[in-house]
């Protein structure tokens, strides 16, 4: 961490509003975006985007400086939604059909988003992938958290942390090419959809 | 070093995780093994998909909210204080 953030946090932790405004400001468009990744659902991410700022805002003097403020921020998200599964059954609450994308197949809109791949990437990471493994290749490939980080953001070892990594990488590259996704060819012929609900 | 021991490295090679030692040995093994070299292309698109993940805008200002949510807490323990035991 360096000592610009250090000096924010002081100060946000003495109560400047300013300095507090800052910090959070800042670090709202990840946690959504971290949380959005995970769920694959804008409303749980909205939702569990504002009860993670809410809960850093209680915390915030119990932080220790013990990793960066972002790390902090993300682990009080994740134990947020490992909290809401465990409160809910997943299907229920967290689901890919909550995703809006129009039932037909020739819907301009439908054609944008699975040509940007995003709904792709979030439905493979969210069916195909065990879920621990996904939400560590999310922390790892798409926020780019180094081992260390998600090591303590997921409260494992860090050897537990490379496995699953690992793992996880190894099932969506074999996901990817057994379903012939776009990204492999020009023949675009995901199996997803065939069993996909949207 | 055999395909099998190659491919559990993958991970650790695509994020510079080894020493130059093994680094080396699985570079070996890749240019003289075809197969384990498609492998780990297909490995690298895999993860190449990932990163054209974008992300996206809040969907309103979280700042607005966080200061509500303060200002009740707040209120809340004002409240607490002065309501007689």
């Amino acid at each position: 961490m360096d000592a610009d953030e250090i000096n924010l946090i002081e100060r946000a932790k003495a109560g400047e509003e300013q300095a507090f405004n800052e910090i959070f400001c800042r670090e709202q468009r990840n946690i959504y975006n971290l949380m959005l990744q995970i769920t694959g659902d804008t409303a749980t991410a909205d939702d569990l985007t504002q009860e993670a700022l809410f809960q850093a805002f209680c915390h915030l003097p119990d932080f220790r400086f013990e990793s960066s403020f972002r790390t902090w921020l993300s682990k009080i998200a994740i134990n947020l939604f490992r909290k809401e599964c465990r409160r809910k059954s997943r299907h229920v609450s967290i689901c890919l059909e909550k995703i809006k994308i129009p039932a037909n197949k020739d819907h301009p809109e439908r054609i944008a988003i699975k040509r940007e791949m995003q709904w792709c990437i979030l439905h493979s990471l969210e069916h195909h992938v065990p879920r621990k493994y996904g939400i560590a290749i999310i922390l790892r490939d798409l926020q780019n958290y180094s081992y260390k980080d998600i090591a303590e953001i997921l409260e494992w070892s860090i050897g537990k942390t490379k496995t699953c990594i690992h793992r996880g990488r190894q099932i969506l590259r074999e996901h990817f090419v057994n379903g012939r996704c776009k990204g492999f060819g020009s023949n675009y012929q995901c199996y997803c959809e065939g069993i996909s609900r949207i | 070093m055999n395909c099998e021991e190659t491919r559990l490295l993958f991970s650790d090679f695509y994020d510079r995780d080894l020493s130059e030692e093994i680094r080396a040995l699985v570079r070996q093994h890749l240019v003289s093994c075809a197969e384990c070299q498609d492998e780990y292309e297909n490995f690298k698109k895999a993860l190449k998909i990932l990163k054209k993940f974008k992300t996206r805008d809040v969907p309103r200002d979280y700042m607005t909210i966080l200061k509500k949510r303060r200002e009740n807490k707040t209120l809340r323990k004002r409240n607490r204080k002065l309501s007689p035991p």
